[in-house]
């Protein structure tokens, strides 16, 4: 479990960084390579977002688990 | 993504010989070097032939154009011809000096052959400014309509907590009715917010692009957030009240306002004013203009296919809050 959370950290990390990227490519031309850097940022985003929900729910049940 | 006409660089445009560059967005300048024609459009379907000097790339051409001296308008545009990319064109705000205008004149004009790109096969067509960024719209706008669906459940839900006082005699069963439906309004009121928060940041980062900030003045934005801090009062509404009864009627009155709220604010308000979202303001009878065919073919299923994952992530929701409340009770 340990090594699973240490890789969704860096899975997340390596994600943020192509985010951060995207920016400071953005501020330099900004419409350079047809703006799909939006698109990558756009879809990590909902990944993440999707993917952090999914975890607290299982967060939840590990706990409901416990109890039981 | 169906070649386009990314920009024009010229100086001041004056009568005589002007050079400029022209840049398009995935054309094949180079290759079909044989069939390139570069034209000058000045107003009222009068077209100037340029002469190519130089193709840099597939995607860039220094070309040469005569103007003669009366033109019909000063408002330019540019259009480059190959056989493979029919012909793509930039509408450049060009600054222009030393022109007679003559609405009639056809002075120097040379023929135009439209082209259409018959080799493009399946692809987006170009829009300036936003170009691959079109792609978005698969993910962004699916947010917008998963929460769309979630919420009504919520809504639907939050009528049937309250409707079910008459139809159960007994205490016990009624008790049980009301708070299994509030419970499962508040899930699925959670789990809309959650579509509700990404469109909210897709729909920035997007905006960032093609807008040029993060945040504008648009209805359809401050009509978003508004929804969102209706939905997030819902939450802390509940978080409130202790007695569970009370608390599930509480909850589903206010949610019925708010759902009410979310459409006027992102449905009726958006069609009164002009905002920057394309196909919102004015009849919505015109909105199958809006989305070229190609794109409606992606954009269908994504939607079906986060509606079923916000559906799935919902009763996931349901069932844990369902154990949680269970688990509460008996301890």
């Amino acid at each position: 479990m340990k090594l699973f959370c240490k890789g969704l950290l860096i899975a997340a990390l390596s994600s943020l960084s192509v985010a951060a990227r995207a920016q400071s490519a953005m501020d330099e031309s900004f419409h350079a390579n047809g703006n799909i850097r939006s698109v990558v940022a756009v879809v990590s985003i909902v990944l993440i977002g999707i993917f952090t929900y999914i975890f607290y729910l299982e967060r939840r049940l590990r706990k409901l688990e416990k109890k039981q | 993504m169906i070649p386009g006409g990314f920009g024009v660089q010229t100086d001041t445009l004056k009568p005589g010989k002007n050079e400029f560059t022209f840049t398009g967005y995935n054309t094949h300048f180079l290759s079909e070097k044989a069939s390139l024609q570069v034209l000058v459009n000045a107003g009222s379907k009068v077209y100037y032939c340029a002469e190519v000097t130089a193709v840099l790339s597939d995607n860039v051409l220094k070309a040469a154009v005569v103007l003669p001296d009366t033109l019909p308008s000063n408002e330019f545009s540019f259009y480059a011809n190959t056989d493979i990319d029919g012909t793509v064109f930039v509408e450049a705000p060009t600054i222009s000096e030393g022109f007679v205008l003559d609405k009639a004149t056809t002075k120097g004009a040379c023929d135009y052959r439209v082209k259409t790109n018959e080799h493009a096969g399946f692809g987006f067509p170009f829009q300036p400014i936003i170009i691959e960024s079109i792609r978005n719209l698969m993910w962004h706008v699916p947010m917008w309509f998963t929460m769309f669906v979630l919420m009504i459940m919520s809504f639907i839900f939050s009528i049937m907590a309250l409707g079910s006082t008459k139809k159960h005699e007994t205490l016990d069963v009624h008790f049980d009715n009301i708070w299994k439906h509030d419970l499962r309004a508040s899930s699925s009121a959670a789990t809309g917010l959650l579509f509700c928060i990404l469109g909210l940041i897709t729909g920035s980062v997007w905006a960032r692009f093609t807008w040029g900030a993060w945040w504008v003045n648009d209805p359809q934005l401050n009509g978003a957030l508004v929804v969102f801090m209706v939905y997030a009062a819902y939450f802390i509404l509940r978080k409130s009240v202790t007695d569970e009864e009370k608390r599930a009627r509480l909850a589903a009155i206010f949610n019925i306002f708010a759902f009410v709220l979310m459409v006027v604010l992102l449905m009726v308000m958006p069609r009164f004013t002009d905002g920057l979202h394309p196909g919102k303001s004015g009849n919505p009878a015109f909105s199958k203009y809006d989305l070229d065919s190609s794109l409606r073919t992606v954009f269908y299923p994504a939607c079906a296919g986060f509606i079923l994952l916000g559906y799935w992530l919902y009763s996931l929701n349901f069932r844990i809050n369902k154990l949680e409340s269970e688990n509460e009770t008996i301890l």
